[in-house]
């Protein structure tokens, strides 16, 4: 185990709406290691994306503010930088690439214009020497005839190839942390696939940390090695992709490997339950959180808990270590399969 | 060719035995060479382009049936299930409801056909009205076909419909905005319940919502089909999803159906070049499983507005043989069992 490339810790994020405060991250702790991948992984509005954006200091505020914790990168806390210090930061040793490759370009200026224009933000280059270094970058996403495609506008481009081109612009100053948010979601699943490959090749040879946005479980699955899963703002469980995928001890990470399709049909080929397992109910709202575990209301495990069960209401639970490497956020965390 | 897709008894489905009957059923919905093309670019200069969004497709759906229909976004799926349901023109083909053709039904007789093919669309937020309470979005289609006749019969209906699918009647009163994207495809379900229909399309049903409220709706679908014994045409891009609820799969490349068959026997055999590239494509969500049968495909899917001569795929296709498959287009071909075809010069795994 390496020193971690960058440590979230405690992070807390607050939105006010209404007047109301509205916490969206609550106390998140995560590490990203050099040339590793962590899953951050939920439904929408558990705040995933919100801690990315926390990290790179994106969210404006009001409405939003970070409240508390750390983000120590490079012996810096990110939180405490000025906002001349984190520019230099952006885009330059952390990279961000989003969901939406139609609407992260600029439709107005060239592929090429914008690529030239990120890398010459953070390197002193002659714009010659940018352009070069930008058709470089394409031809590292295996753009084809990179040389004339510079010139392109966004739109003659299709959803897969402008994701490329994201990940060129995010790699133009060769990043040590990318952080991915669901860059995969808008795309055909043959396109994903490539896409997935650029991108574990790219880190194999750069060697970067990559922090991974998703609610795709095959995803994860294939290209992480942790894997953090969020619940209403909260980590409810960490630990490797294998152990957690093998073994989950959160009941909600263990009702979302149920209700996979794919994982369902592996397990019983040919003799298909005639119902999937679900999780019941619907994700509480931030703004009216229950009292104890955020979970309580969906959770399985609890209706067999009996009057032990009470304790759920009441008491908060912490993200406890469980086993080596494993944290869960749970009173009565289900038993380890041993493997 | 289209007697091939007409003989139903080796696919009848499993889970509605109930209703099965030794006697091949007329299909609900049935489209024969089906072909919808679309006109772009035309301007006051230049006669514009044709799109082949839909190229001679012929598909039948028995009662009780729920055919899976995959590709990838622009492969014409959306299309071909608007067209069945003549929500889109065809340029040419039939379709016929229940045996009979409404190809050529005018909008007034085509009325009372609508009650029996109902859609289910995407995006919870957009297709419902945000100004209708959701009591009047149930109530306006069962008005429209007089289907209730006094208010506290429709009154009774509307009750029992959202109760159908898993809401209460409380909330009847109430206006989209205040439902959760899971919630919202409930009541677009239910609106498509409403008037009793025999077929629904239900088009990419589960792609805005969450992981756990996916197989919410999965249930229920599943529940529908075998309470009220509906078919489905269900099209999705999440391969496993339609492995799942479908009893055939049809595979669509380029306006075309590329493979067709019992769902097992698509997702496993996978006798097209291309079936073998998408299913192989989805991630599974299994640490260490053992390698994918992968096949990477390069590049894009070809614009529709110029598809490549020959079979559509040959660009992309490993197998391509100059000469053949750049030339001459393959038509749907049984292989061995007879409910499972492919449209490929050179199919087998």
């Amino acid at each position: 185990m390496g020193q971690p490339l960058i440590e979230v810790r405690n992070l807390l994020t607050s939105f006010t709406s209404g007047g109301k405060r509205i916490v969206a991250v609550d106390g998140a702790s995560f590490d990203v290691e050099s040339g590793q991948t962590l899953a951050l992984v939920g439904e929408s509005g558990c705040g995933k994306s919100v801690s990315a954006l926390s990290i790179l200091r994106l969210l404006p505020s009001p409405p939003a503010q970070i409240e508390g914790g750390q983000v120590l990168f490079e012996d810096q806390n990110l939180l405490t930088l000025s906002e001349a210090d984190m520019r230099s930061i952006r885009g330059d040793k952390i990279a961000m690439i989003f969901q939406e490759p139609m609407t992260s370009l600029n439709p107005v200026f060239s592929i090429g214009y914008q690529l030239v224009e990120a890398i010459r933000l953070h390197r002193k280059m002659s714009f010659g020497d940018a352009r070069k270094r930008a058709i470089e970058l394409l031809e590292l996403v295996q753009i084809p005839a990179p040389g004339s495609r510079i010139d392109d506008y966004p739109h003659q481009l299709s959803g897969g190839m402008r994701q490329r081109v994201m990940i060129a612009m995010a790699l133009s100053c060769d990043p040590r942390l990318l952080i991915a948010d669901e860059p995969t979601t808008a795309l055909d699943v043959t396109v994903q696939a490539q896409i997935l490959d650029l991108l574990r090749d790219l880190q194999n040879r750069l060697h970067m940390g990559i922090l991974f946005i998703t609610h795709d479980l095959g995803i994860v699955a294939e290209f992480a090695q942790k894997i953090a899963v969020m619940y209403a703002g909260q980590i409810v469980e960490t630990g490797t992709v294998a152990a957690v995928f093998a073994s989950p001890r959160h009941p909600y990470t263990d009702g979302l490997l149920q209700s996979v399709p794919a994982r369902v049909l592996a397990k019983t080929p040919g003799n298909l339950p005639k119902r999937l397992p679900t999780i019941e109910g619907v994700v509480p709202s931030l703004a009216s959180l229950p009292e104890g575990c955020r979970f309580q209301d969906r959770c399985q495990h609890r209706r067999h808990l009996g009057d032990q069960g009470i304790r759920c209401a009441v008491d908060v639970p912490q993200l406890e270590t469980v086993q080596s490497g494993r944290t869960v956020r749970c009173h009565f965390p289900i038993e380890a399969v041993s493997s | 060719m289209s007697e091939g897709l007409l003989s139903l008894e080796s696919t009848q489905p499993s889970q509605s035995e109930g209703h099965a009957s030794s006697v091949p059923s007329v299909p609900v919905i049935e489209a024969i060479n089906l072909t919808r093309h679309f006109v772009v670019g035309q301007g006051l200069f230049g006669h514009g382009h044709l799109v082949h969004a839909v190229e001679d497709v012929s598909i039948a759906v028995a009662p009780g049936e729920t055919l899976g229909l995959v590709g990838e976004s622009g492969c014409g799926k959306s299309t071909l299930g608007r067209t069945l349901i003549r929500l889109i023109e065809p340029t040419r083909g039939r379709i016929c409801v229940e045996g009979r053709d409404i190809t050529h039904l005018r909008a007034f007789e085509l009325r009372p056909l609508r009650r029996r093919m109902q859609i289910i669309f995407q995006d919870p937020f957009s297709s419902l009205d945000p100004r209708m309470t959701i009591r009047e979005t149930l109530l306006e289609p069962i008005r429209i076909h007089r289907l209730h006749g006094n208010k506290a019969s429709q009154e009774t209906a509307v009750h029992q419909l959202i109760e159908r699918v898993g809401l209460k009647p409380e909330i009847l009163g109430r206006y989209p905005h205040e439902f959760s994207g899971g919630q919202r495809q409930r009541i677009g379900v239910a609106r498509a319940l409403s008037v009793q229909p025999r077929f629904i399309v239900c088009d990419e049903p589960l792609s805005a919502l969450d992981v756990s409220i996916q197989a919410q709706i999965i249930n229920l679908l599943l529940d529908l089909r075998d309470t009220l014994n509906v078919s489905y045409l269900f099209i999705s891009h999440d391969l496993e999803v339609v492995r799942y609820i479908s009893h055939r799969i049809a595979v669509m490349y380029l306006g075309r159906i590329v493979e067709i068959g019992p769902a097992e026997s698509v997702a496993t055999r996978r006798l097209h070049p291309y079936t073998q590239a998408l299913m192989g494509a989805a991630p599974i969500a299994e640490p260490g499983a053992p390698p994918r049968r992968r096949v990477v495909l390069a590049g894009d899917v070809p614009s529709p507005l110029d598809p490549p001569s020959g079979c559509a795929f040959h660009p992309r296709c490993s197998r391509a043989k100059l000469g053949k498959c750049d030339r001459e287009v393959p038509t749907l071909q049984t292989d061995g069992d007879s409910a499972h075809q492919v449209a490929c010069f050179y199919p087998g795994s």
